[in-house]
């Protein structure tokens, strides 16, 4: 009974965490200029997240180790400083991007300036990693963040054509112009963020998973998975109902902050608004914690959420110096969305290198036991790092042909 | 065993389980006519940065001097103080005890981290 609990809670969380700045982003563009002809690049990214997340959780059940503790041991110092330079630094742009969209969503509900909300939601993020516990923070986050489902109503609500939606699942008939292809590379890159993998293997050390919870990890990896991006392919399709045929092609949030209020005329602005404030301080805070994780655990510094900071200080102070930073693009000015599409593309170029080590660490037996990857995980991980090395060589070329 | 395999990069805990860091060096003996042998587990960002480039452990060592509100120095362990050699290195040291360990992450936790409304206090948990 106790499992079925921890599996629905952890669905919930999966759905309600799901939606962030970059998801979000990637498939208002997505829908509004391409209607459902890119639902295939989340469906894609979906699959592959589902065999990553599965695999570093059930690394993190068998060894209570996490994915960086097994590549520096495994690959060394010199080796794992690149794909850990290549982590904070992605983590850190997609983290200042969170915090601009969480601002722009309060410009929205207030009128008043995005730069002015920057530092406050600093705070708040702050506040909220300093006194809350791990758990605290990702079921509170997780509750507020099933509000995203009104996007999955609006779809039911405005009615799409179903047939024209299955469409949008097959890639038979990809655009041959670089704006198309940079979108779906954005997509990927929304949909299979490196921050995820660390972030959920610490997660399942923070909560003492242990091999009996082998199974509950299997449901939530792919159950969760999957219907949170049914929340994000429910974005694509409003987008394209609604932005789509008025021509606006959501360049940025403003602009596409009308979207929900064609289905829910007398809710639709403040559900967007708060869809994309819960979304991205969630997303922030999972950022935020995840480049303490990734620090600490390479230089092998106590860490964990649910430890009073005194007692972890340095790992307290990393995350409290990487929210320092973060509001700093907001505060110049810069555009959440246009920040977004960028570390998206960066994120990409990021993938190969932190993914890689993957194919060795969960093959390891040391720590793995008898739960090393079989054939099929095996063959499905080399699949996602080829594919993610050949859209890391095709993302900055697209970023300047497509992306604007 | 495979030094560079099982030793080097696995992290090091106390007897308390509190993390000391990682094994960035392995100090040998080379003696004539005889096998080298292990004498001690390096802990030193600046052995770690020596591992890329003499230059980068230069910079680091630097920054050290000029940064740090503490001496930071490497410590060493010697092979007697390994109580357990697995996924983890468990030593027979009490970190909370031992003013030559974890010096920088004290002075944090005592200067700045302890002075910040909350610092002390066990957190809020939702369970």
């Amino acid at each position: 009974m106790k499992n079925l609990k921890n599996i629905g809670l952890g669905i919930l969380t999966s759905v309600g965490a799901y939606l962030e700045v970059g998801s979000l982003g990637t498939a208002l563009q997505a829908g509004a200029q391409f209607r459902y002809q890119l639902l295939w690049a989340i469906a894609a990214g979906t699959i592959c997240l589902i065999f990553l997340i599965e695999m570093t959780g059930r690394l993190a059940a068998v060894s209570q180790h996490t994915v960086v503790d097994a590549m520096r041991k495994r690959f060394g110092f010199p080796l794992q400083c690149v794909p850990l330079l290549a982590q904070v630094v992605v983590d850190l742009l997609v983290l200042a991007s969170e915090i601009g969209g969480a601002s722009l969503a309060l410009e929205l509900a207030t009128g008043v300036s995005m730069r002015v909300w920057a530092l406050p939601v600093v705070v708040v993020c702050w506040a909220l990693l300093w006194f809350l516990t791990f758990d605290s923070i990702e079921h509170g986050v997780a509750v507020l963040g099933l509000v995203t489902l009104c996007f999955v109503v609006a779809v039911w609500t405005l009615g799409p054509s179903w047939s024209d939606v299955a469409r949008g699942l097959v890639a038979r008939r990809l655009q041959p112009s670089a704006h198309y292809a940079y979108m779906a590379v954005a997509i990927l890159g929304a949909t299979i963020s490196p921050y995820l993998l660390t972030f959920y293997s610490s997660g399942g050390v923070e909560e003492k998973w242990k091999p009996k919870d082998l199974m509950a990890n299997r449901i939530v990896a792919a159950v969760g998975t999957a219907f949170g991006s049914f929340v994000a392919m429910a974005v694509l399709i409003v987008a394209a109902l609604v932005l789509a045929p008025r021509g606006v092609k959501a360049e940025t949030y403003q602009e596409a902050a009308f979207i929900l209020t064609i289905p829910f005329p007398k809710w639709g602005h403040t559900l967007f608004w708060f869809s994309l404030f819960i979304g991205c301080v969630g997303a922030a805070l999972e950022l935020a914690l995840d480049f303490s994780y990734i620090v600490a655990q390479t230089f092998g510094w106590d860490w964990g959420e649910s430890q009073k900071p005194a007692d972890e200080a340095r790992f307290a102070m990393l995350y409290t110096v990487a929210l320092l930073a973060a509001p700093i693009p907001t505060l110049f000015g810069v555009d959440p969305l246009q920040l977004t599409m960028f570390s998206m593309a960066l994120t990409v170029v990021a993938l190969p290198i932190v993914i890689g080590p993957l194919i060795v660490v969960m093959n390891d037996k040391q720590y793995l036991k008898t739960k090393t990857n079989g054939i099929v995980t095996n063959v499905a991980v080399t699949a996602i790092v080829v594919l993610a090395f050949a859209l890391a060589l095709v993302a900055i070329p697209l970023q300047v042909m497509g992306g604007s | 065993m495979d030094l560079v395999r099982d030793i080097l990069d696995v992290r090091l805990v106390d007897r308390h389980d509190q993390g000391l860091g990682r094994v960035d060096g392995i100090i040998l003996e080379v003696r004539d006519g005889t096998a080298p042998r292990m004498v001690a587990l390096e802990v030193s960002a600046v052995t770690l940065a020596r591992r890329i480039h003499p230059r980068v452990a230069r910079l680091v060592r630097w920054l050290q001097r000029k940064l740090s509100p503490v001496p930071i120095r490497r410590v060493r362990y010697s092979p007697e103080q390994c109580r357990d050699i697995g996924v983890d290195i468990e030593l027979d040291v009490v970190a909370a005890t031992d003013p030559r360990l974890l010096t920088f992450e004290k002075w944090l936790s005592r200067h700045i981290v302890q002075k910040l409304p909350g610092g002390k206090h066990e957190k809020e948990s939702t369970r």
